[in-house]
């Protein structure tokens, strides 16, 4: 009965909601599947028995009979109250259900220990069952101290102990009086007078067992109290402790008078029975603190709503604020909360421009009636600060935008200047030397052998230096990639690398940047491979999904080495473009993976 | 054998021209761009256009659409295009569709007269010559699923020789073995590369574009 349910939740009862605390609940081996069942199903099971005991009484009133009045308990007011009572302990049971599990699961079953008694009254159970259920009574004890030992979430170990304690001695109490318990031999008995032969009925009289129940019901209250006050914690609400003890203190008189009245039968029917009220000023307490706790989080909720997205939660004020619009500093520019820029200003409509000491931050499009003097006293400082957030949020992705164009544009430049200059490379310096060769050529044609000599001389380096250009003028720009595509310039480098490399390419159609920014990913990854070996190897993958192209790389080094590749050029063609590039170090096995994510907006 | 040679940058040009008329070759015409190439071509009907890719105005590939024009109207002009690149690409776009009667060579080679001139007398018989410095290129890729994974490295030499345009004979010298054996390998190569028997000629140029597509 002692459960323990394991759950995240953030505290909001009222004590310590002096910042957001998130708690994570306390566990217990083997409070597993059986214990969540039973704490799941203890709210229904004591709803249900309300529910029949309100229903049973009526039912009873209905039968009512003036002339008993002073010999039964039962009179019309009581029946009313007795339905207040049954109410204010049902919403307390499922009003902390979810926040406070085991104080809901102790305040069920209070409610059962405290109406079940009631049910002797009913005429139509059976005898045995109407004598039965009065051991229900001493779980009332046992359930409210349940609800202040279990309130907080991580439960103390003194207060799971005397909790356990608690449950024994209940469980021992209800026992004596069930096992010896004969309502005709008890010269009090009030709701039920039948003989009915309990089954020690021959060892124990009625009177030990009443004396015995009592007396543990006694001690069980003097145990709680005690724990409570000693496991006392500040995430106990006062009120709630405060409850508890009251009303354990009211469950105690009940059990003391209970036994000073043996044998007196006139003051033990008309003396008050105090366990259904007891227990609901329990519940009527937890309910209050559930309901604070629920208004609680949905204030919280909105507030995170308009921190979130203060653009839509203001839309919901009744379509009267269609939009905000931010204000870049120092710019001029207006954006959305994306950070776009908007390049139609809005109409000269109703707009509410709301500044700061520096001067205007953004401006809300108000529907044309809305008035804004209104709109102006239902900004809560909530929403100003939202608004404020979202102005910074908006500012700096509006920010970062331009910086990436910047970064975009530096790469572009750039790359039209490589091209040029490989260009240039080619048609000037390689075609002049190409004409050289031919010259010394033909020179060479009418030579005697000395010069002949030196002119071959000549002709190999002529031939060297166009081998370096053409060279040189490939690692300036590869204008293949820019003539036949990504996969072709690709195949080429692979073609090129000392490195044994596979290469699968999946791509549609990339763009120039893009394609540079994947190309030179490749390209750093192989060039980290300073000497290949035969056991070397690459495997590239690139694969367009969308508008996204990854490229991955892996270079195993085998016998070969592998160094760090040099990122810096493919990191900033990459995060130009707004993608990402990641880079393993080196396994131990010697593999390194250079890997890139680049939006190519197709 | 009468040449036309076309190529924008006049030292080059009249260089090459020079050359070419030192080893005996008789060069018809010189052209600065394509389309003087075209019509000197439609005029004199040589045996060969010698022609670098790059030429006036975009310098891309204007001597690639200019080749594949001759081949198109004038089968019987062979064609060499020059390039500086060492971009098999090129060459694998060019000769990719029909490669008979076409040659694509690195612009330096062309000073080593001797290459040149037999490679001119390559593509008039209907061969295919490519750059060894691309085919040595083309031979590094290791394709999973290329027929070439299936040759020995000997055939792999033979088919790489092939295509530089040498005939068997060259290529017996060129490997020290004889001339036998070279046919036998090349009968074993084809196979290999799932070329039906047919005129020996045709079964080489087709062999090359496996090299190519591969």
């Amino acid at each position: 009965m002692w459960i323990t349910l394991h759950q995240v939740h953030v505290q909001g009862d009222g004590h310590s909601m002096r910042g957001i605390t998130t708690v994570e609940g306390a566990t217990t081996p083997g409070a597993s599947a059986p214990g969540r069942a039973t704490g799941a199903l203890a709210a229904p099971l004591a709803t249900m028995v309300a529910v029949v005991t309100v229903v049973a009484s009526t039912l009873v009133l209905a039968r009512y009979d003036p002339a008993l009045v002073g010999e039964r308990s039962t009179t019309p007011w009581l029946s009313f109250v007795e339905l207040a009572a049954a109410a204010a302990m049902v919403a307390g049971v499922w009003s902390v259900r979810a926040t406070h599990p085991l104080a809901s699961t102790g305040l069920a079953v209070a409610t059962a220990g405290s109406l079940l008694p009631l049910w002797a009254a009913s005429p139509w159970l059976p005898e045995p069952v109407r004598a039965g259920v009065l051991a229900a009574a001493p779980f009332t004890v046992a359930g409210v101290a349940q609800v202040a030992l279990g309130w907080p979430t991580d439960v103390a170990p003194l207060a799971r102990r005397a909790g356990r304690a608690v449950y024994v001695l209940a469980g021992a109490a209800g026992l004596a009086h069930l096992l010896g318990y004969n309502p005709f031999a008890d010269p009090g008995c009030f709701r039920t007078c039948e003989d009915v032969a309990p089954l020690l009925g021959g060892l124990v009289t009625t009177q030990t067992a009443v004396t015995i129940a009592s007396l543990l019901t006694l001690v069980a209250a003097a145990v709680a109290t005690a724990a409570i006050l000693a496991a006392r914690t500040a995430r106990t609400p006062r009120s709630v402790t405060g409850a508890v003890v009251v009303a354990l203190g009211g469950l105690a008189v009940s059990a003391a008078m209970r036994l000073a009245d043996w044998g007196d039968a006139l003051a033990s029917v008309t003396r008050f029975t105090p366990e259904p009220f007891a227990v609901a000023l329990v519940g009527a307490v937890v309910w209050g603190i559930g309901f604070r706790t629920v208004r609680t989080r949905a204030a919280i909720d909105r507030l995170a709503a308009q921190l979130s997205d203060p653009a839509t939660a203001l839309g919901r004020s009744g379509g009267a604020i269609r939009g905000v619009q931010f204000l870049v500093p120092d710019d001029g520019r207006w954006v959305d909360a994306a950070g776009h820029d908007l390049h139609d200003p809005p109409a000269s409509g109703n707009n509410l421009v709301l500044s700061d000491a520096s001067g205007p931050v953004l401006r809300l499009l108000l529907a044309r009636r809305a008035d804004q003097d209104e709109v102006l006293a239902g900004l809560t400082p909530a929403t100003r600060l939202a608004l404020r957030n979202a102005q910074l949020a908006a500012v700096a992705s509006a920010r970062l935008t331009q910086v990436q164009a910047s970064q975009q544009r530096v790469v572009a430049t750039s790359d039209a200047e490589r091209r040029r200059i490989e260009r240039d490379l080619h048609d000037g310096a390689q075609q002049r030397l190409v004409s050289v060769a031919f010259h010394l050529r033909v020179a060479l044609a009418g030579a005697d052998p000395a010069t002949a000599e030196r002119l071959t001389g000549a002709e190999t380096r002529v031939r060297d230096a166009l081998a370096r250009l053409r060279r040189l003028a490939h690692g300036i720009f590869p204008s293949v990639l820019a003539s036949e595509g990504l996969g072709a310039a690709l195949d080429e480098l692979v073609a090129a690398s000392d490195v044994p490399a596979t290469l699968t390419v999946r791509v549609d159609d990339v763009a120039d940047a893009p394609a540079m920014a994947a190309y030179a990913t490749v390209v750093a990854a192989l060039d980290a491979v300073e000497y290949p070996s035969a056991t070397t190897r690459a495997h590239i993958a690139l694969v367009q999904d969308g508008g996204v192209l990854t490229v991955r790389v892996e270079v195993t080094a085998g016998d070969g080495i592998v160094v760090a590749p040099d990122c810096i050029d493919a990191a900033d063609r990459v995060g130009a473009l707004g993608g990402s590039l990641t880079r393993s170090d080196r396994a131990r096995d010697g593999t390194m993976t250079v890997a890139a994510v680049i939006p190519c907006g197709s | 054998m009468r040449v036309v040679v076309a190529d924008d940058v006049m030292l080059v040009r009249s260089g090459l021209a020079r050359l070419l008329s030192d080893a005996g070759v008789e060069v018809v015409g010189e052209a600065a761009d394509a389309d003087d190439l075209l019509r000197i071509v439609a005029l004199d009907q040589p045996d060969v256009a010698i022609v670098d890719i790059r030429m006036p105005p975009t310098h891309t590939d204007e001597g690639l659409v200019a080749a594949r024009r001759i081949r198109q109207r004038y089968p019987r002009t062979a064609v060499v295009l020059l390039s500086q690149y060492l971009e098999p690409r090129y060459a694998q776009r060019l000769l990719a569709d029909q490669p008979g009667g076409l040659g694509y060579l690195l612009k330096e080679r062309v000073s080593e007269v001797a290459v040149l001139v037999d490679a001119l007398r390559r593509v008039t018989e209907g061969e295919c010559v490519i750059d060894p410095t691309i085919v040595a290129r083309l031979m590094q890729r290791r394709r999973p699923d290329s027929p070439l994974t299936l040759l020995t490295p000997r055939e792999r030499d033979i088919l790489a020789l092939m295509a530089e345009g040498r005939s068997n004979a060259g290529i017996a010298g060129e490997l020290g073995i004889s001339e036998r054996t070279v046919e036998a390998a090349c009968a074993q190569l084809f196979r290999k590369l799932g070329l039906e028997p047919s005129p020996d000629l045709n079964r080489r140029v087709l062999a090359v574009l496996t090299l190519l597509r591969s």
